[in-house]
């Protein structure tokens, strides 16, 4: 199916069409698991809300209750950040345990699958903190990938500017991506 | 929000570790949903960050000095987090302190306030024991002071040609008011087979007026009698008085005539 405008999307889910409902899922299901990811802090959480953002998004949307279609993609985001807050509401009513709540550093012990990854994501990381040229570098990754530092905190506490912060972040970044991307390349030429 | 500024401000580092404002948030994250390019460059960052975490998880080389060792756990923890830490430890720290003050202050407070009760009570009974002191010193002094003043007046013996006198008699003056009492000292004959005496007040008819008796014998020569002023009127009295030996008898000691007026 060609890519079609949200106006036309929704107006065609409006009228029952279910490819497009399908079309929906498909064009926005990677956004709205990264912005529920973001919201819960636990890939199983937001996979399960998803399901049920899409669910709700397409109820409301024939119901007619989008005024502005071009904001659709606001529109979605909006109902999926409503449905992990109100997860979260019930989770605390119903006292739950500590590694449901948001934000929490020792997030729920992954999959066979997910750890499998992870293992594979740590090698990785290893490589690229083991290339940085100083300690100081790999400092810079850890407070503010783990400890969530402000850059402005990084940059007084080590003496280094906002330049070289910048740098050392994207070098990082590059570097994880094109090993990473090297491994999924080996990985598909052996499979 | 364009690629450009996401890029110059390293919007997806900041989007990953919680640094955007809401309104910067929400407008990323509309982006989001329609840009693959951003998804991708999020879900490496993502990758990275995780790979991270297990790398210090595992203490592997190359993990900062900080994030090594015993302590490694709170390396890892978010700024905010470990905020919440050194606040909770701070407060526990002042907090304990100061909670174990107060609880002893008031511990204190509620010891004093009962011995301040305790000495209030004792001031109390302190108190009302000097006023029952004072009282009874009171009662001693009046006790101790002369209960009445009253004329006296020495009565010789009367001898035997005196009762047929109509002039004899010691004159008694009896004032009509103040004294209640005249007090009569009698001349006393030596007797010393008298252990005691009985006394009789008759009037000029012969009618008793007053008696007593088991008078103790004095020790000096003369025996004082009291009598109530009321008993006595414008007239001739005898008073006769009779010793009592060891064995029970008794004989006259002694005859006095009175000439009373009221005054």
């Amino acid at each position: 199916m060609a890519a079609i405008t949200s106006s036309a999307l929704v107006a065609r889910i409006v009228a029952g069409d279910q490819a497009a409902e399908e079309e929906l899922v498909h064009r926005y299901s990677r956004g709205v698991a990264a912005v529920l990811r973001q919201a819960t802090g636990d890939r199983c959480i937001s996979e399960d809300l998803s399901q049920d953002t899409f669910a709700l998004v397409i109820e409301k949307l024939r119901r007619g209750e989008l005024r502005d279609p071009e904001r659709l993609p606001g529109f979605i985001c909006g109902i999926a950040r409503n449905l992990a807050l109100s997860y979260f509401r019930t989770l605390r009513r119903q006292n739950a345990g500590a590694n449901a709540l948001a934000g929490s550093s020792a997030p729920p012990e992954p999959n066979p699958m997910d750890q499998v990854l992870l293992k594979e994501r740590a090698e990785i990381v290893r490589q690229v903190l083991a290339e940085l040229p100083t300690e100081r570098d790999r400092e810079i990754l850890f407070r503010f990938y783990l400890q969530e530092e402000d850059k402005d905190m990084i940059c007084n506490e080590l003496k280094l500017d906002s330049l070289h912060f910048n740098r050392v972040l994207h070098r990082a970044r590059q570097r994880y991506k094109e090993l990473y991307q090297e491994r999924n390349a080996r990985r598909t030429t052996l499979g | 929000m364009d690629h450009q500024e996401i890029e110059d401000r390293q919007v997806v580092s900041l989007y990953l570790t919680k640094k955007l404002s809401a309104e910067e948030q929400a407008r990323f994250e509309e982006h989001l949903l329609d840009c693959a390019q951003c998804l991708d460059e999020l879900e490496l960052a993502e990758g990275f960050r995780d790979g991270l975490r297990k790398v210090a998880g595992d203490g592997a080389p190359g993990v900062p000095q900080a994030f090594h060792g015993p302590f490694a756990w709170l390396a890892q923890m978010r700024v905010p987090q470990q905020s919440a830490l050194l606040v909770a430890a701070v407060v526990l720290l002042v907090g304990a302190p100061v909670l174990f003050l107060l609880i002893h202050s008031a511990r204190l407070n509620r010891e004093l306030e009962a011995e301040r009760k305790d000495s209030s009570s004792w001031r109390e009974q302190y108190s009302a024991e000097k006023q029952a002191r004072e009282g009874l010193e009171n009662q001693l002094a009046r006790a101790a002071a002369p209960q009445f003043a009253a004329p006296l007046f020495s009565v010789p013996l009367t001898r035997g040609g005196d009762l047929d006198n109509p002039d004899a008699g010691t004159r008694v003056v009896v004032p009509r008011s103040g004294a209640p009492w005249i007090v009569l000292s009698l001349e006393m004959p030596p007797a010393p087979e008298f252990q005691s005496y009985r006394a009789q007040l008759s009037d000029a008819s012969g009618k008793s007026i007053w008696s007593t008796a088991d008078i103790p014998s004095p020790a000096a020569g003369a025996l004082a009698i009291s009598l109530r002023s009321s008993l006595l009127h414008d007239g001739k009295y005898v008073l006769t008085l009779d010793g009592v030996t060891r064995n029970g008898r008794s004989a006259r000691a002694g005859t006095y005539l009175l000439r009373v007026m009221q005054k």
